[in-house]
């Protein structure tokens, strides 16, 4: 039996591995650099040592700066409601670190059949209860080692009495802990009932009852930030604090829990979860497949007189209007639903305020238009449109030569892009409209010019997003068959756009200097787009 | 006219699919490629029709003894599983095909004469193709292959799963298309390429190797290209 430290060393090493595999294939799916690295890649110790230190390098910042994000914000975020309600803002922090614990321990899946869980336990015969509790070492210590790292700091700057403070780290490993002796207590139940029944544990879920996991984060999610908000404005601190304080013994029986679980049930644990995922992931793959399918209707042919292209793309937008168009209704409804919680939230100030002016939303929308595009950047990924161009018309057609010239894939290039630009512009019509009205019911504008900055703002920012996606499309290919292929380039590239995007919102860069600067960018980042579509497309536009 | 490949090689990682490809196929002909299941006869076809990438060799069109690039209009590729465009109509896809073709087609008709001479019956012209049947769809692919022209045409195993009277009506439209074209007819049925091909070739170890023709139709012969798939095979 291996000793926990050579199992993590082991799973650790397995993980890093794949990661490593992962970014050499992502820089080999890169447009014309790609080509020219060779499959031997993977071999050569120099290229493994400098990916090995960027994939180590990226699992401390996911695991570090995650933490420290999460404490910043809880510090600013206590330190905002609290004097909202005229408290002290150590409840805000402890109750936020509360529930930000549970949260946490709710997602620690110690069973889930990662890439590095099949090879270490299915297929390198590592004992399962090794591996389980590797895992959960590594959790521990890494939850620990932040808690007092970043919370401890953050803890003590918000006010928290010391006494309060040294329970931090332990509460939140307790809770852990707990979660993960309840899970395997009730996992043992439900596997000796089945035993004694004489029925097969195959696919018996170690994450329990799928409505209850449902019922349980919905409360965890909504019910909680209500639970905050009502104990700061009834300053109940002391009950904070007991509960926080009821993490060590919990993590105590947790653990007394973890111990009592069979051998035997880590690895049918394991297996089980994995059988389960595989038939989602068949379940969705399949239904992804039926669902394009079912998704072209019956309309009419087409009544303009469009020919070749214009006459295909026409047809394809007609005959797939439900499944496309209701992807726009429900991000429609979605911009509606916040514009409308938003709403709700103005009226309230725009009493608060002797000077509407002082209005934290149009401080945001004036200050800080850069938010418009981070906004923009997030629903409009574009994923749906492509796929569903992609399996219903792109697979079947590529086939054909003519398809693949130059002109045609600029072609439809160009077609899809105002394509996908209509798609996305319901949701920015709504955001530009709200945002105009809220800066002139909050006392309006120095000049009238600002309120079409805002608009022109979004719309810029509507083209660059539309046109990313199909750019993305048309260079990186991203399926196959009707399966999207995981890109460690492609999320590094949408990585980097999220941080321009938060330096934009960060940075106060105002309306006017962010359309100017799109008004510049934009145009020739099509130029160059359509350019690169025309001469690389050809060779990389194709079915996997 | 001749297509011409030249010493065409193909492997993935160290597997070698495509080891030396090398052979003249003349106009006017149907060749059977014929090789066991997992030869290399659709990798050739993918690596001819520019979908994959191949590691040496070249190919190319000899006309009037001078060498001429094959571009991309030059070559039609029916694959075994048809694959249309289901959100389209029959008479669509026509439609669409003939705009973008519209300066390449000669002896232009209308999509309707195409359709009929497909023996495509006239209830299916305007439905969608993704409820087409299986043969429907396979005529619809060949026909828009054959529709400008190209001079050379890949068929790959298009007569795989096909009832026997669409199977009859396909080969005679091999037949009829096969003046002033190559068309290369991928199979490892040995009776359908003794049936339908001008010509045999083996596609074994990697090579193209032409199969004496003289005794088509003989059992001596067939049992000797049963032999030489055997060893290619057992290799």
């Amino acid at each position: 039996m291996r000793t926990i430290p050579n199992s993590l060393r082991i799973i650790l090493s397995l993980r890093n591995t794949i990661n490593i595999n992962g970014i050499l294939y992502g820089f080999r799916r890169i447009p014309i650099i790609g080509r020219l690295i060779s499959d031997r890649i993977y071999g050569v110790p120099v290229v493994k040592g400098l990916t090995m230190i960027f994939s180590v390098l990226t699992e401390i910042f996911k695991a570090v700066c995650g933490k420290l994000l999460l404490f910043v914000i809880l510090f600013f975020f206590s330190g905002g409601v609290c004097s909202f309600f005229e408290r002290p803002q150590k409840i805000g922090f402890l109750a936020g670190f509360l529930l930000l614990s549970w949260i946490s321990a709710y997602f620690q899946l110690f069973f889930y059949p990662r890439t590095e869980t099949t090879y270490a336990v299915l297929h390198m015969g590592m004992d399962a209860k090794d591996y389980v509790r590797a895992l959960m070492f590594y959790k521990v210590i890494l939850v620990f080692a932040c808690n007092i790292l970043f919370g401890v700091p953050a803890a003590l700057l918000a006010g928290v009495d010391w006494y309060a403070v040294l329970l931090l780290p332990f509460s939140g490993v307790g809770f852990i802990m707990m979660r993960l002796g309840m899970q395997m207590l009730v996992y043992k139940w439900r596997a000796d009932s089945r035993r004694k029944r004489g029925k097969s544990m195959e696919k018996l879920s170690i994450e329990g009852n799928v409505i209850v996991s449902l019922l349980i984060l919905f409360a965890l999610f909504f019910g909680g930030p209500f639970a905050i908000v009502a104990a700061i404005a009834y300053d109940a601190y002391w009950a904070v604090l007991l509960l926080l304080a009821l993490g060590v013994p919990a993590g105590l029986l947790g653990l007394s829990l973890i111990r009592r679980f069979p051998e035997r049930l880590y690895r049918t644990a394991i297996v089980s979860e994995k059988a389960i995922r595989d038939e989602i992931q068949i379940r969705n793959k399949n239904y992804g497949k039926k669902k394009t399918s079912f998704a072209i209707n019956e309309a009419k042919g087409d009544t303009t007189g469009a020919k070749g292209y214009r006459l295909l793309d026409s047809l394809f937008m007609k005959r797939h209007a439900s499944v496309l168009w209701g992807r726009t209704l429900l991000f429609g409804i979605g911009t509606a639903l916040m514009i409308a919680l938003a709403s709700v939230y103005l009226y309230f100030e725009l009493r608060e305020f002797a000077q509407p002016s002082q209005s934290t939303l149009r401080w945001l929308f004036s200050r800080h238009p850069g938010l418009f595009t981070m906004l923009l950047f997030m629903i409009n990924t574009g994923d749906n449109v492509m796929y569903t161009m992609y399996t219903n018309c792109d697979t079947t057609l590529l086939s054909y030569s003519f398809y693949r010239k130059p002109e045609a894939l600029r072609t439809m290039f160009g077609l899809r892009l105002v394509d996908v630009f209509k798609l996305n512009l319901p949701p920015a019509i709504l955001l530009a409209g709200f945002g105009v009205v809220t800066l002139a019911l909050t006392g309006g504008e120095d000049y009238a010019l600002q309120y079409l900055f805002t608009v022109l703002e979004i719309l810029i920012a509507l083209v660059y997003f539309s046109a990313r996606g199909v750019v993305r499309f048309y260079l990186l290919q991203p399926y196959s068959g009707a399966e999207k292929i995981k890109n460690l380039f492609t999320g590094f590239l949408s990585f980097l756009l999220f941080i321009v995007c938060t330096v934009l919102l960060v940075s106060g860069i105002s309306a006017v200097k962010l359309t100017i600067a799109g008004f510049i960018f934009v145009p020739v980042y099509l130029l160059i787009a359509g350019k690169l579509v025309y001469s690389l497309s050809p060779k990389v536009f194709k079915n996997r | 006219m001749e297509f011409v490949i030249s010493h065409l090689a193909k492997s993935y990682g160290g597997h070698k699919v495509l080891t030396d490809v090398d052979y003249s196929f003349s106009e006017g002909r149907i060749y059977g490629l014929l090789g066991r299941n997992g030869a290399g006869k659709t990798t050739l076809f993918n690596c001819l029709n520019g979908d994959i990438d191949f590691d040496k060799g070249k190919y190319f069109f000899r006309e009037d003894g001078a060498e001429r690039e094959v571009e991309s209009d030059d070559i039609g590729y029916v694959l075994s599983t048809p694959t249309v465009p289901g959100f389209l109509t029959g008479r669509e896809f026509l439609r669409f095909f003939m705009d973008i073709h519209s300066d390449r087609i000669r002896d232009k008709k209308s999509p309707e004469e195409y359709l009929k001479y497909m023996h495509i019956s006239e209830d299916t012209w305007d439905r969608l193709m993704k409820d087409y049947s299986h043969g429907t769809k396979n005529k619809m692919q060949m026909l828009i292959n054959i529709i400008a022209g190209p001079k050379l045409i890949l068929l790959d195993e298009p007569l795989t799963s096909l009832d026997v009277v669409v199977a009859e009506e396909m080969k005679d439209i091999f037949r009829s298309q096969k003046e002033g074209r190559v068309l290369i007819f991928s199979t490892h049925l040995l009776d359908i390429a003794l049936d339908l091909c001008d010509e045999i070739i083996l596609l074994n170890h990697g090579c193209l190797e032409p199969v004496e023709k003289a005794n088509l139709g003989n059992e001596d012969f067939k049992k000797k290209v049963i032999e030489a798939l055997k060893d290619a095979d057992d290799t």
